[in-house]
């Protein structure tokens, strides 16, 4: 199988991985830290405020409706939020229980694989968008980590964040972006389903946490 | 290039829980490590330096998006990265390539070797042999391919690729055994018909 064989490895030329550098670090240098910043937070704010702050995120997450959750996956080790975790983009069709056991199985979770796969899984709106997989078949898991539950119409939106995600792929063209007015001009008003946190009229979340299949 | 000033001895998982705190530098030292081998891993999968350097760049612009959603399990990112890399590359067969390379375009000019146009044809040399081998790997399917690549040509373990393409190790022992059986089975194919070939072409020369 001789012709099998990929032509050699090449190495990025050390200027060129300069600049890829300091593109991608200048990008992220204009995020917040996450951490960090939490921190911070926590060293100064006080418990009055931190009680009010509680009472709000926990409001903010009840209420995320599908849109906002229908981007990322991230499956837990245990029904806690400190538990390792991984995360990976949703997709179409998508068993969430299959892909967090086949997570657990691959060691990709945490390592050693700390035994069997769980059957049962329970899906919740995440801390900070997307979806949080828990082991266990305990319905209550969502309420007790203060996480919405799974909105009911998930799947829906996955399937029109994806069809997004594919339709502006294809929209955009190469090395520019259009501005509002024209891409309005071009494409009508916007008024897609998809929504954002500046208010498009969404259906509430479904007040009852959806197990994941096992 | 400028260096990060971190010592080899640290670890990717440290480098990680720093850049995830925020720190760009650890999360800049994990681009100089890996930059290179998945630049590698997309150039074999599209057959294309340029698209491999966008999508190289598109790779830590996503792990760095998604840094607070990810805990390393192992001591090595790598095997993550090219998880990331590997979606990236179906997005981009779906159509993708004009926003990748809006998005990550680098707009230095290339500086070559000592002879561009070596280079450049050297390049070109590269692609048009990684398309071919590429037309043999098309008899698989591309769970196939994408283990294949991982543990023959980038040299990952049965446990590392699992965790580069999300799934139990044992799923990747049988889809690199049955991609192996179907090039093989091709390779073997291919010699006869290549026989019956040269044997008809002797005995249309005898007539």
């Amino acid at each position: 199988m001789n012709d099998l064989l990929p032509p050699k490895e090449r190495e990025l030329e050390p200027a060129r991985l300069a600049a890829m550098k300091r593109l991608i670090l200048d990008r992220v240098v204009a995020e917040r830290p996450v951490r960090r910043r939490r921190r911070r937070l926590v060293a100064l704010v006080l418990v009055p405020a931190a009680v009010i702050g509680a009472a709000a995120g926990y409001a903010a997450t009840r209420g995320r409706t599908a849109e906002q959750v229908a981007d990322m996956v991230t499956c837990y080790q245990s029904p806690s939020l400190s538990a390792p975790a991984i995360g990976f983009p949703s997709a179409v069709e998508q068993d969430l229980a299959s892909a967090c056991r086949n997570a657990w199985t691959s060691g990709a979770l945490a390592w050693p694989v700390p035994g069997p796969a769980p059957s049962a899984w329970v899906a919740c709106s995440g801390p900070a968008g997307g979806v949080a997989v828990f082991p266990g078949g305990d319905s209550h898991t969502c309420d007790g980590l203060h996480l919405g539950p799974l909105p009911a119409d998930y799947a829906a939106a996955v399937a029109r964040f994806s069809a997004l995600r594919d339709d502006m792929s294809a929209q955009f063209p190469d090395g520019s972006c259009a501005n509002r007015s024209d891409a309005e001009t071009q494409r009508g008003p916007f008024s897609t389903p998809m929504g954002s946190a500046h208010g498009a009229s969404l259906p509430p979340a479904s007040a009852t946490p959806r197990r994941a299949r096992p | 290039m400028e260096s990060s000033g971190f010592a080899r001895s640290t670890t990717d998982a440290d480098l990680w829980r720093l850049a995830t705190d925020g720190d760009r530098e650890a999360f800049g030292e994990l681009f100089e490590r890996h930059a290179g081998a998945i630049y590698n891993f997309c150039f074999r999968r599209l057959a294309d330096w340029t698209i491999a350097e966008d999508l190289t760049s598109a790779v830590f612009l996503e792990a760095w998006r998604r840094r607070s959603d990810v805990r390393l399990a192992h001591d090595s990112a790598l095997p993550w990265l090219y998880g990331v890399a590997a979606n990236l590359i179906r997005n981009h067969r779906r159509g993708g390539r004009r926003a990748l390379r809006a998005l990550t375009r680098v707009s230095t000019e290339r500086s070559t070797g000592p002879d561009p146009a070596d280079d450049v044809a050297a390049r070109l040399d590269d692609e048009r042999r990684m398309r071919e081998v590429l037309g043999r790997l098309a008899m698989l399917r591309d769970a196939e391919q994408d283990a294949f690549v991982l543990c023959v040509w980038q040299g990952l373990s049965y446990r590392e690729a699992a965790v580069a393409l999300g799934v139990p190790v044992g799923t990747v022992r049988s889809r690199l055994s049955r991609a192996r059986a179907r090039l093989r089975l091709g390779t073997e194919q291919d010699e006869d018909a290549s026989e019956a070939s040269s044997a008809e072409r002797d005995g249309s020369g005898v007539r």
